[in-house]
C-alpha cells in the first residue's frame, strides 16, 4: 500500500486555528480521514478556575475573534443563572441585535472565504468589502470591529442610542441587496455551482448520529437552531425563520448561510423597532453561589455550549466549553469520504471551521505508499486546475 | 513572518523551524497582545508568553485585536527598519 | 410523548438522584455500570437532537463524567463518577458516533479510559507533552505542571 503525505494550510490573519488531517487516499479519492488538533490549544478552562467571574468574561472573549460575543453571552448567562437575576429586557434585546451582526459578519466572512476555495477570487473579495459595511456598524455601536466589549455579567455596558439606528439601517440595507446579489450568483454561476453542487454529502442520519450543528445540520435538512429550541436573550419575542436546505452539499450550506444574513437582518431590524427603554445592565455580587448550569446559544458556526459549576466563591470550580467546530469535526470527516482530493478545500470551508488556517493535511494513497508534501496554497492551486481541466 | 497569535507548545517546534528555513536577511513582526506577552492566557500549561521567548522580534503591534490601521503602521515600521539596516 | 415527559420513569432504576434546577434543564446522577443502559434509553426517546459534549469535573478522588444530551424541549445532563485510580469506563461511541472526539479529549485532559473507544490519542495536548500529565485534574497546578515539563526537557 502506498502513501501520500499532503498538507493543507491556506493560512489567513482572521481564521484562527490550525489543524493537522491524515488522509488515506485511493487514487484521487479520499478513503478515510484523522483529524489532530492542539495547534492553538492555550488551556482556557485551567485558566478560568483561577481567575474571577468578572476576569473570565475577557478571557472566554477571546477564545474566538469571530464568534466572541457568542461566548461571552453563553458564559454570561450561564453566571446569571446561578446568581438567580434577569438581566433588563433592554439587555436582551441588545444582546440579540448584536449577536445577529455577529452572524451577518460571520457568514460574509465565511462566503468570501469558501468562494476563495472554489477559485472565484472576485467574489472573495466583494464579499469581503461588503463585510467591511457591518464591521463599521459593530464598531459604531461597540468601539471595536471584534471582540466587542459588549456583554458584562448583569447585561451589556454599552448602549445603542437612537442617534445610531438610522445609519445602521442604511448600512443594513445595503448588507440585504448585496446578500440578493449574492443568492442570485450562488444558484445560478457554473463556477460555484460545479464546484459545491453534489460535494460534501452528508446526509440527515449521519449529521445527527455525528452530532453536527448550525448551517452545517440545517443543510441537511435537520431544522434545529438553539434560538428557536432553547431561547435566550430576546429570541423568544422576535419572530424569525430556521432556514434549511435539503441537497446536503456544499451548495446547500452556501444558501443557508446567505438565507441566514437575510433573516438576520430582518432580526436586528424588529429588535431594534420593538427595543423597550430601560437600564441596560443590574449590578451583581462578586460571588455566586453554590451550583451549576449548563448554557447554549446559537454561534455564527452552530450550538455553543457551556458547563459552569460553582462553589460559592468569587472563582468558577469549572468551565467547560464546547465550541461548535469541534461538534462539526465528525460531520467534516464523514462528508469528506469519497471526495475528490481537489475538493478537499470547499468541503473544510464547507462546515465553516474556526480552524480553517489548516496546517497540514497528510494524505495517505493506500495503493502506491507515496508521501507527497505540498502547502496548502499548492493543494489550493491543484483544486482550481483540476477543475479548469475537467 | 508575521506572527499572530500566542505560540503554543505545540506550534513551537514548527515555528522554530519555519524561522530557519527563512533565507537571511529575515525579519519577524509579533502581531496582537498574544504574541508579544501571551495576553490573557498567560499562566497557562499549553503556551509560552511571547514570540520573542522562542525567536528574535523585529515589531511589535499591540491590540487585542490590532486595528487594521496599527498593522498597516507595523509594517511601514518594519519597512524602515529594514531600510535603514541597509 | 416528549422526552421531558418520559425521562423520569424510563430512569427510575438507574436514575440515584435528580436535580431540576429550572425549565428545560435536568440534572440525573446514575452509577457508571450503568452507563450504557441509560444512555441507550436516553436516545430512543423522542424528539432527541444530539449528545452536545461530555464534560469532565475534578471532584476530589473521583472525576466526574457529564454526557449533555439535548432534545426538543429539554437539556438532560446525565452525571456518572469513576475514582482516579482506576478511571475506566465503557464507550457510547458505537450508540453515538458523534462522541468519539469528546472521549478522546476527556482521555487527554483527564485521564478517562474508554473501553472500546477504537481511538483514544492524543487530541489536543501536544505530541511533546509527557505521560500521566492530566492538566484539567486539580492536582495538576500550573506550576506543578511547569516543572514536569522542564524534567521532560530533552523532548523540546
Amino acid at each position: 500500500m502506498k502513501t501520500i503525505k499532503i498538507p493543507f494550510g491556506p493560512q489567513h490573519p482572521a481564521l484562527e486555528e490550525p489543524i493537522n488531517f491524515i488522509f488515506e487516499v485511493e487514487e484521487e479519492r479520499v478513503v478515510n480521514v484523522k483529524p489532530r488538533l492542539g495547534y492553538i490549544h492555550r488551556g482556557i478552562e485551567k485558566l478560568a478556575e483561577n481567575r474571577t467571574y468578572h476576569q473570565n468574561v475577557y478571557l472566554i472573549e477571546r477564545i474566538c475573534g469571530i464568534c466572541s460575543f457568542a461566548h461571552t453571552t453563553c458564559y454570561t448567562q450561564a453566571v446569571e443563572e446561578l446568581l438567580g437575576i434577569d438581566i433588563p429586557e433592554r439587555a436582551k434585546f441588545i444582546r440579540t441585535i448584536t449577536a445577529e451582526m455577529e452572524r451577518v459578519q460571520n457568514h460574509y466572512l465565511w462566503l468570501g472565504l469558501t468562494a476563495k476555495e472554489t477559485g472565484f477570487e472576485t467574489l472573495f473579495m466583494y464579499a469581503w468589502r461588503d463585510r467591511e459595511t457591518i464591521l463599521e456598524v459593530l464598531e459604531m455601536i461597540s468601539g471595536k470591529r471584534v471582540n466587542y466589549g459588549m456583554n458584562t455579567i448583569g447585561g451589556v455596558r454599552r448602549d445603542i442610542l437612537e442617534t445610531m439606528t438610522e445609519q445602521i439601517e442604511d448600512k443594513l440595507s445595503h448588507l440585504e441587496d448585496r446578500a440578493q446579489y449574492y443568492k442570485k450568483i450562488c444558484t445560478k454561476e457554473q463556477t460555484i455551482l460545479k464546484r459545491t453542487v453534489g460535494v460534501g454529502i452528508l446526509r440527515p442520519r449521519d449529521a445527527l448520529s455525528l452530532c453536527a450543528v448550525g448551517p452545517t445540520l440545517r443543510a441537511s435538512g435537520i431544522p434545529r437552531d438553539v434560538r428557536a429550541d432553547d431561547p435566550y436573550a430576546a429570541y423568544d419575542e422576535v419572530p424569525f425563520k430556521v432556514v434549511t436546505y435539503k441537497r446536503c452539499d456544499v451548495a446547500s450550506r452556501i444558501l443557508v448561510r446567505i438565507d441566514e444574513i437575510l433573516e438576520s437582518i430582518n432580526i436586528i431590524r424588529y429588535a431594534l423597532e420593538n427595543m423597550p427603554k430601560g437600564p441596560i445592565q443590574v449590578k451583581v455580587p462578586q460571588r455566586v453561589p453554590k451550583g451549576e448550569a449548563v448554557s447554549q446559544v446559537e454561534a455564527p458556526r452552530g450550538e455553543n455550549i457551556h458547563y459552569l459549576k460553582s462553589d460559592g466563591s468569587d472563582k468558577p470550580v469549572r468551565l467547560k466549553v464546547r465550541a461548535p467546530t469541534l461538534a462539526n469535526l465528525p460531520p467534516l470527516c464523514k462528508m469528506l469520504i469519497d471526495v475528490n482530493i481537489a475538493d478537499i478545500p470547499v468541503v473544510i470551508a464547507g462546515i465553516d471551521p474556526c480552524i480553517a488556517c489548516a496546517e497540514r493535511v497528510m494524505l495517505v494513497d493506500t495503493k502506491t505508499k507515496k508521501r507527497r508534501i505540498w502547502s496548502g496554497d499548492k493543494l489550493w492551486r491543484y483544486s482550481c486546475e483540476w477543475y479548469r481541466k475537467k | 513572518m508575521a506572527v499572530t497569535g500566542p505560540v503554543t507548545r505545540q506550534a513551537k517546534s514548527r515555528l522554530l523551524r519555519i524561522y530557519e528555513q527563512m533565507p537571511m536577511p529575515k525579519y519577524v513582526i509579533a502581531i496582537g497582545s498574544c504574541a508579544i506577552s501571551g495576553a490573557p492566557f498567560n499562566g497557562s500549561y499549553s503556551i509560552y508568553e511571547g514570540v520573542d521567548k522562542v525567536i528574535p522580534v523585529d515589531v511589535y503591534v499591540g491590540g487585542c485585536p490590532p486595528r487594521p490601521e496599527a498593522i498597516i503602521n507595523g509594517m511601514l515600521r518594519l519597512i524602515k527598519k529594514i531600510g535603514s539596516a541597509q | 410523548m416528549k422526552a421531558s415527559n418520559l425521562i423520569e420513569s424510563q430512569l427510575k432504576d438507574e436514575a440515584r438522584e435528580i436535580t431540576v434546577p429550572r425549565e428545560r434543564r435536568m440534572f440525573i446522577r446514575i452509577a457508571k455500570e450503568n452507563l450504557r443502559k441509560s444512555m441507550k434509553k436516553l436516545i430512543g426517546l423522542e424528539g432527541l437532537t444530539h449528545l452536545s459534549t461530555i464534560t469532565g469535573v475534578d471532584v476530589g478522588s473521583q472525576v466526574e463524567l457529564i454526557y449533555h444530551i439535548v432534545y426538543e424541549d429539554i437539556l438532560v445532563s446525565l452525571k456518572v463518577q469513576v475514582s482516579k485510580e482506576k478511571p475506566i469506563l465503557p464507550t457510547i461511541v458505537d450508540l453515538i458516533p458523534g462522541a468519539l472526539l469528546y472521549e478522546r479529549e476527556i482521555h487527554d485532559l483527564f485521564g478517562v479510559r474508554f473501553k472500546g473507544n477504537p481511538d483514544l490519542s492524543r487530541l489536543i495536548l501536544p505530541d511533546t507533552w509527557p505521560d500521566g500529565v492530566f492538566p484539567l485534574r486539580k492536582e495538576w497546578t500550573p506550576e506543578r505542571i511547569s516543572e514536569k515539563i522542564e524534567d521532560n526537557h530533552e523532548n523540546y
